[in-house]
């Protein structure tokens, strides 16, 4: 009795995995903004070489990478996505990827440094942690199984397989069937161009949005992974430069104590280029969008221009 | 440890693989420990309560069968009995209730009166544990049950994990079970683990779907218009159905996988024809409980007519006060008490009229009304048990006829704009709760998922579905429980969300 048991419960199990291992590789898309990292991937890897990477937080997706490609001869991805995400990983996931001669360019927004609460909840975001699984599932399911995290691996899967059958669920309620079988977010295409720019300009907003300005003194231990990027690149004979984001007067004269000791200390810290100096893209509220991290199409302009000068100096 | 939980499933499977392991003489005790062990999950010293009623009730009832039969002595000790387990429900639930109410008495009598703000959290599953204990010494009182002399059996009677927190209320033979040798069971084990499912499927893929909506719209009621409340409502009536019965699928099914059985809470509710009939379908344990220690010791229906009637009202009125100390639940209860009431002094005008229009002679279609009917009115009084207050109730209840008044007004117009104007949802970037860009599978999920249950009720009421699958081919039913396992795992809620039932 209990051997029928037991068997009929381990066939259970393995229809269930067999299911689960089906969904997981069948090509589908998942309806969260987050899944976006998985075309970004995509594009990254199809960027023929050498290669400019933007990586940095949703301050850095209106960016004008193919002016930028024009100018300076590279073929740019830009990386960017949201700040929450956190440096580190996105760092960490972009390593298999990079190829000798690639330029990486490193930019944090302040509340990613400075803000404590902020930089506390980069590192507890479990939707970040779920969809970097997207980005390189072997090295992360590794990594689990290496903490001994088999439930936490298990929970990460279904809850990526969810999403994907809810999407094939959605395709099929709106006859969606040409888009069935995409990958990633599933308005990929029409909200990031072929660079991985944000296509859409922000709304305009006032006054601009500015959680995450709680500043208080960075500490190093915060920012130390940098080098470790960097040492990490030099073996790739890849490049790295960072650069200190916009920031609108207004708030940066209320937080300047703070960002100059972040600046003092990056400039003691890291052992590669910093492009600018914080004060250099302090820019007025009429250059920003809806909040203090993203700029309107003028504001872009001005960067986007500024950022080229800054890189034809250390190319 | 909620049920819907993965430590629940894990804590259920070593539960279940030592409990056939252990000698048959240790397994009361292994169960009684797991018991302890869960419900002391929810906070440690909720076990304070639970054990001075088990020592109470316990000594009650050896006491109470050592006197003279019906003795004053064993009066005392049923009174004892009785009280006690009343009394913590009093503290621990009803005492904010009585304080707030007199407060606004005497906030509107212009007394002074000092309210002091008393807070107490509620032990889980007080109210299950307090009724079935008071249902242990009334039988032994009655002499229709022997008081247990094993103290671990009949505190293991109180407290097994399956039923601890939301019941099913069970009576004293549950003990005779658990006296009982079984070897294991094969047949119970695969019984109990597709109960289990079931509730699963129930539970996650169903009410923790709707729920969503349904508390979007109750913790907005002004944001929306009343055709939303109507759609609220009844998702509501089948949340709490699923949410409920779904518990106690998962209840029976762990309970049958240790080869035990607990009582039937449901028999498919929203197929009744009348009140009455809903009553002797929905929370069963309770019910019967309800009509056999307050009912009929009050002289149920063998009493004057009028005092029968005040019976069958106070009876419903104590329903409502079990589930809640708040004036929702009182006007739930009081409602049911009307509609029971109705019930009676229309009978010999709905005959009449049923006979002189002929429906009788369409059974159907009877059938189908009188279904109908019951459902819009269980329906109506959903919107007391489940609002927040008195307040936003009777707003929603306001809503509810404006709302149908309006759809069907624009709908026989043929008015297109207007009809948009009404569906349209003044809060941004989510429907229902749901962001815009999945509240369609989910709805469409819900849907197919709710027509399953249909489908599966409609087959359960003419036949016995769980017999009738095991006469299916093996191709069959692997088929189905792949369908169902394949459901929960995909489309399962797996956000930890409370059962409704917990917090009575």
């Amino acid at each position: 009795m209990m051997t029928k048991l037991l068997t009929n419960m381990i066939i259970s199990l393995i229809l269930m995995s067999a299911t689960v291992a089906i969904v997981w590789i069948a090509p589908g898309t998942y309806p969260h903004d987050l899944a976006a990292l998985v075309n970004k991937r995509e594009m990254l890897k199809a960027k023929r070489p050498p290669r400019m990477i933007f990586i940095g937080g949703s301050s850095q997706l209106t960016l004008k990478s193919p002016l930028i490609e024009k100018e300076l001869g590279y073929s740019v991805a830009d990386m960017s996505l949201w700040g929450g995400l956190g440096t580190r990983e996105y760092l960490d996931e972009i390593k298999p990827h990079l190829l000798p001669g690639d330029v990486v360019v490193v930019t944090m927004e302040y509340a990613t440094a400075l803000d404590k609460q902020y930089i506390e909840f980069i590192h507890t975001n479990e939707e970040s942690k779920k969809f970097f699984f997207l980005m390189s599932p072997a090295r992360h399911a590794l990594e689990y199984l290496q903490n001994k995290e088999y439930f936490n691996l298990f929970k990460v899967i279904i809850e990526l397989s969810q999403i994907k059958v809810r999407s094939y669920v959605r395709n099929l309620a709106t006859v969606n069937t040409a888009h069935l079988f995409d990958t990633g977010f599933p308005n990929y295409d029409r909200e990031f161009n072929e660079n991985g720019d944000r296509v859409k300009p922000y709304m305009i907003f006032r006054p601009l949005g500015d959680t995450g300005t709680n500043f208080t003194y960075p500490e190093s231990k915060n920012l130390v992974f940098l080098n470790d990027f960097f040492e990490f690149a030099k073996t790739k004979k890849t490049r790295v430069f960072f650069y200190f984001s916009h920031f609108p007067e207004k708030q940066y004269k209320a937080n300047e104590t703070y960002i100059n000791a972040y600046y003092g200390m990056m400039k003691q810290l890291l052992k590669f280029p910093l492009l600018n100096k914080p004060s250099d893209f302090m820019y007025p509220e009429e250059y920003f969008a809806d909040t203090i991290y993203h700029l309107n199409e003028k504001g872009e302009k001005i960067r986007s221009a500024e950022m080229i000068r800054l890189l034809k100096k250390v190319l | 440890m909620l049920f819907n939980s993965i430590e629940f499933i894990i804590f259920f499977s070593i539960v279940a693989v030592i409990y056939y392991r252990i000698p048959y003489k240790w397994r009361w005790a292994w169960l009684l420990a797991c018991g302890f062990w869960f419900y002391m999950s929810f906070a440690p010293w909720f076990i304070l309560p639970l054990l001075s009623v088990i020592l109470i009730e316990y000594l009650a009832a050896r006491l109470i069968e050592q006197k003279e039969n019906r003795s004053i002595s064993a009066r005392i000790f049923l009174a004892v009995g009785i009280t006690y387990p009343l009394i913590l429900l009093i503290i621990f639930k009803y005492l904010p209730f009585f304080n707030d109410a007199v407060a606004q008495t005497a906030r509107l009598l212009h007394l002074n009166y000092p309210q002091k703000i008393v807070n107490l959290i509620i032990p889980v599953g007080i109210s299950y544990y307090a009724l079935q204990s008071i249902s242990y010494v009334i039988e032994v009182y009655r002499g229709s049950q022997k008081a247990e002399r094993h103290f671990g059996i009949y505190a293991l009677h109180i407290s097994f994990f399956p039923k601890i927190i939301a019941g099913p209320i069970e009576r004293p033979n549950l003990i005779k079970q658990f006296l009982r040798k079984r070897p294991p069971d094969y047949r119970d084990i695969t019984d109990g683990l597709r109960l289990m499912a079931f509730g699963f499927f129930k539970k996650l893929v169903i009410a923790d779907r709707i729920g969503i909506a349904v508390n979007e719209v109750y913790n907005h009621p002004y944001d929306y218009h009343g055709i939303y409340h109507i759609l609220a409502t009844a998702f509501f009536s089948v949340q709490l159905y699923c949410d409920f019965s779904g518990y106690s699928d998962i209840a029976k099914g762990a309970a049958r996988v240790l080869g035990l059985r607990l009582m039937d809470n449901f028999k498919r509710p929203y197929g009744a024809r009348s009140i009455r009939e809903f009553w002797r379908r929905w929370h069963i344990s309770l019910t019967t409980w309800l009509r056999d220690y307050w009912y009929i010791p009050l002289g149920g229906n063998r009493v004057a007519g009028w005092r029968w009637q005040y019976n069958l009202f106070i009876t419903f009125l104590a329903s409502g006060l079990w589930h809640g100390a708040s004036w929702t639940f009182v006007a739930w209860g009081v409602l049911h008490g009307l509609y029971v009431l109705a019930g009676v002094w229309s009978i010999r005008v709905r005959s009449n009229l049923v006979h002189r229009i002929g429906l009788y002679r369409l059974p159907r279609l009877y059938r189908g009304l009188q279904v109908s009917v019951t459902c819009i009115l269980v329906g109506f009084a959903w919107i007391f048990f489940r609002a927040d207050t008195l307040s936003d109730a009777l707003y929603m209840a306001r809503q509810v006829f404006t709302g149908a008044g309006d759809f069907l007004s624009m709908l026989f117009a043929d008015d297109a704009a207007g009809l948009r104007a009404l569906f349209n949802i003044a809060r941004d970037n989510t429907i229902l709760g749901f962001s815009r860009e999945t509240y369609r599978p989910e709805m469409l999920i819900a849907l197919v998922s709710i027509i399953s249950l249909g489908i599966i009720s409609t087959v359960q009421e003419r036949t016995n579905a769980g017999e009738a699958l095991l006469k299916k081919g093996a191709f069959v039913r692997w088929s189905l429980y792949y369908l169902l396992a394949s459901a929960v795992l995909f489309f399962g809620m797996f956000t930890k969300e409370q059962f409704i039932y917990f917090r009575f």
